[in-house]
């Protein structure tokens, strides 16, 4: 066991460490901080801009090479450097990560289980009513934007909370600022402002996993196994769940903790449109900004959700199936 | 250079809106104001005595700086100057009609000198004082002017306008009085020290450079700082009890920092009170079907324009460049700009002084209309023939034809650009329109001179020489004796152009300054540098309660005023 979970292991490490170096140099060679101060009018004294840039590591006129031996020489000590106007970005990542997992923890979690039972059903009752009606409802939910998506729910939270005459849910922000009331109510407030975005992350990772799993659950309910147990006389719906929804499910969660460690990176229209200020929103700015730095950590924590995830898929999978212990 | 954002979901949210809020028509709907002009500012004006104690606002913002120095090369976010004028001294603010006043919390009499060379004291008030309990007194100013003067390569300071020319800041009848002498005459003293910073945060570059890194150390205005939260990105301002002015009304201010389409739903669903517009039908339409809300509307103070790059093949001869200026309908590419939001538009005439600035006049002689008749003969002239209308000119076998390069992913300016490629191309003169990366539109293309035609905001302001003269000034050789056009991206430049800015700059007789600004603005338009387009809407939208608040113009915001309608 050992040996093929550390032969994963470093496999991983260098992966990571080849993709990180990438996104480093691909936002260093691709991005142009000096643009913005050239952009200003009147624009700063070069002097100043240039000592501005070489603080922070950003100075394009440094050879690619130099810059990126000093970023790597940081990260290896943990420090990721600092965004174009002098802010910690390790700093910066710890807030926006706490952030988009605040975020995205519900909204996957729903999405997951919403997806997982919604495709099993209908996988068990293809061209049933239910299959039907989840499969019109998928085709719309991944084919309309996420961005529209949210601002539907948005004027929907408004027009409901001026029918309601008070405010129930809330279309921005983690939390209402300047808020002083007690531990519940700012609970409660919390709450408030998580509904929305959680529904608008929820709804596709739904309609996407239920379709991947209707799929798998059709293969499985017509299996020779599942025929076997339902002629030694288990009903229809224990075969099912017992039997076919356990082979089922793995694939599906795999697939579903893949994308929620894309997201991390990824939820920037929800990020954005609903003001949350998370990791997919730090990117959109700072690719904006030309803030290499930034770009770089944010794509190589990406890097590292991902290929994580994939880790725990592994080790998930060598506890699992025989085959991969014995071979 | 502002871009107006562009808002992501703007499109879903004005169909969206229009969808759910039916016909709610009414009071809600955009004033007509098609045949009037737009006000030079909008901000419900109320006595404070009317208004009520206490009340916290909640100020949309689109950034949230890290450098709180407004001075640093890092400070210029438009968002440092909407935080920080409630938190430090301006000496001088201006009114709406962009004259400026000395402010009398901070000053109170101001002399100036013109013999044998100028000097300005300013008299300050005794009982202004930082919040860490010292005195504001000539040491401020002293100390500032040194560190921004860039005699000390150090200070990381975004521009050393007006304070280059000052020779030396001292001590007056007492610490309350500051005598300022300039090596040469400058009109636009009251552009200095605003805002002015504590003498220990300028006192050394680390000091100056990180002293408002990640911090608001020290303050001197009606609010102070209670707490910034990096996490929410808010930064609340208190009033200050120690303030020694008329004390704000309102008990705090909540900046919250969002991107432009949450700030709409935001705003929707009141987690703002107030923020800042982008000029987008989509935030237009949702703003103004806020029941509770409204837009406020004034001039900006700034206009698009179109550069044209002198030193380009086609365009370095002048009558092309003018045959440009009459080819172009301004009015109909201003129309468009407004046309979703309902607005009229306003064509300046002048770069450096606008519509509803004093002084303002109409310097374009001939240059202004719109005379494709006349366009064609100049470029006729010029030796560029056509073979029949609608014909890409030519001359000596090379075509007429002129590339306009606009930043990637923002839909307004391609839309302006293709409107000018079709007026363009009905006298002949072939538009390529080039999409860039935004970050590399001026690194890349404007200030190298890599372009024919490129389109941008100016900020006008107050201060139109000191601001903007480096962009109207005449080349400069440099060591090996190549003109380097620095901030001047249209490359066209004479020594007249630059003698009479200087001369708007050197006199302190008001009436005769403008007249200079005016000369140099007439010589712009006979060199054929820059075409201005259009004087920008400034939109704000406010709750309706709250008062002395919203689309101010030139003039500052008077902080201690704002506050609501009981």
């Amino acid at each position: 066991m050992p040996r093929f979970l550390l032969g994963r292991l470093l496999s991983h490490v260098l992966l990571l460490v080849a993709s990180a170096s990438c996104c480093y140099l691909l936002a260093a060679s691709a991005l142009d901080p000096r643009g913005n101060y050239e952009g200003q009018r009147p624009p700063p004294p070069e002097h100043v801009v240039d000592a501005v840039l070489a603080e922070y590591n950003l100075d394009n006129r440094v050879p690619l090479a130099e810059r990126y031996a000093t970023w790597a020489g940081g990260v290896l000590r943990g420090d990721f450097g600092r965004t174009w106007d002098g802010q910690s970005v390790n700093d910066e990542m710890a807030r926006r990560i706490g952030v988009s997992v605040r975020l995205l923890t519900l909204g996957t979690l729903a999405g997951t289980a919403a997806g997982v039972l919604l495709g099993a059903w209908a996988g068990a009752r293809r061209r049933g009513a239910v299959d039907r009606m989840a499969t019109a409802g998928a085709v719309v939910v991944v084919s309309v934007p996420t961005v529209v998506i949210a601002v539907c729910l948005q004027t929907g939270a408004v027009w409901l909370n001026q029918a309601a005459g008070v405010d129930l849910l809330r279309t921005t922000g983690e939390f209402t600022p300047g808020l002083t009331s007690g531990f519940w109510d700012g609970l409660l407030n919390r709450a408030q402002h998580l509904v929305l975005p959680t529904v608008a992350l929820a709804l596709p990772f739904t309609a996407v996993l239920s379709r991947y799993q209707r799929g798998l659950m059709a293969d499985e309910a017509e299996a020779e196994y599942v025929r076997t147990a339902r002629a030694k006389g288990l009903p229809r719906r224990t075969a099912l769940l017992r039997h076919a929804l356990r082979t089922a499910l793995v694939p599906a969660v795999t697939y579903s903790g893949h994308s929620a460690a894309a997201l991390l990176t990824g939820a920037v229209f929800t990020e954005t449109v609903f003001g949350w200020h998370g990791v997919g929103e730090l990117l959109m700015a700072s690719v904006a900004r030309g803030d290499v730095n930034a770009v770089a950590a944010v794509c190589a924590f990406g890097a590292l959700c991902v290929i994580t995830a994939s880790l725990v898929s592994d080790v998930a999978r060598f506890l699992l199936d025989p085959r991969v212990r014995v071979g | 250079m502002r871009y107006v954002r562009r808002s992501l979901a703007g499109a879903v949210s004005a169909v969206l809106v229009a969808a759910l809020t039916g016909c709610q028509a009414g009071p809600d709907d955009p004033p007509d104001v098609a045949a009037s002009q737009l006000p030079s500012s909008d901000t419900n004006p109320v006595d404070r005595s009317e208004l009520a104690q206490g009340g916290t606002l909640r100020w949309g913002i689109n950034d949230f700086p890290a450098q709180w120095n407004p001075h640093h090369a890092n400070g210029t976010v438009s968002t440092v100057g909407t935080v920080m004028e409630a938190l430090l001294p301006t000496p001088f603010d201006l009114d709406t009609d962009a004259r400026p006043r000395p402010d009398p919390d901070f000053v109170e009499d101001v002399d100036v000198r013109a013999e044998p060379q100028q000097t300005v004291t300013l008299r300050l008030n005794p009982d202004a004082r930082w919040s860490d309990g010292t005195p504001i007194t000539w040491r401020d100013y002293a100390q500032m002017a040194e560190a921004l003067s860039g005699r000390d390569p150090e200070y990381q300071i975004n521009s050393a306008t007006g304070y280059q020319q000052i020779t030396e800041v001292t001590r007056g009848a007492d610490d309350f009085e500051v005598v300022i002498a300039f090596d040469r005459p400058f009109a636009d003293y009251p552009a200095l020290f605003h805002p002015l910073l504590p003498a220990a945060y300028t006192a050394t570059p680390e000091r100056f450079n990180t002293g408002y890194l990640d911090d608001i150390p020290v303050t001197a205005g009606p609010f102070t700082l209670e707490e910034t939260d990096r996490t929410a990105r808010t930064v609340t301002v208190v009033r200050d009890d120690d303030w020694w002015g008329e004390p704000a009304l309102l008990d705090r201010i909540i900046y919250r920092a969002m991107g432009p389409d949450a700030l709409d739903s935001a705003f929707q669903d009141g987690g703002v009170d107030v923020y800042a517009l982008a000029i987008d039908a989509g935030s237009y339409e949702r703003a103004s079907s806020v029941p509770e809300g409204e837009v406020r509307a004034a001039l900006a103070p700034d206009y698009r324009h179109i550069t044209l790059n002198g030193e380009s093949p086609a365009l370095s001869d002048v009558d092309v460049r003018h045959a440009v200026f009459l080819g172009i309908d301004r009015t109909a590419v201003a129309e468009s700009a407004f046309s979703a939001i309902g607005w009229p538009a306003t064509v300046p005439n002048n770069r450096l002084l606008l519509p509803n600035q004093q002084g303002y006049a109409d310097n374009s002689g001939p240059w202004g209309r719109h005379d494709p008749e006349r366009a064609a003969e100049l470029l006729e002239g010029a030796g560029w023939t056509s073979d029949g209308p609608g014909e890409v000119r030519t001359r000596g076998g090379t075509p007429l034809s002129l590339r306009y390069v606009v930043p990637q992913g923002f839909q307004p300016a391609r839309n302006e650009a293709e409107l000018v490629q079709a007026m363009l191309g009905d006298i002949g003169i072939q538009v390529e329109i080039e999409a860039v990366p935004a970050d590399e539109l001026f690194s890349g293309y404007v200030v190298p001179g890599n372009y024919d035609l490129v389109s941008f905001v100016n900020n006008g302001g107050g201060y139109p020489v000191s601001q903007s003269m480096q962009q109207w000034s005449d080349a400069v050789p440099d060591a090996d004796g190549s003109p380097q056009w620095r901030t001047n991206v249209g490359r066209i430049g004479s020594p007249e152009i630059d003698a009479a800015l200087a001369e708007a700059m050197a006199t302190l007789d008001a009436a005769q300054a403008l007249a200079s600004v005016n000369e140099a603005d007439r010589l712009l338009w006979e060199a054929g540098h820059t075409l201005p387009l259009y004087q920008r809407p400034e939109l704000v939208a406010v709750r309706r309660d709250v008062a002395n608040l919203g689309a101010a113009g030139f003039a500052a915001v008077d902080y201690d005023d704002i506050g609501f309608v009981e």
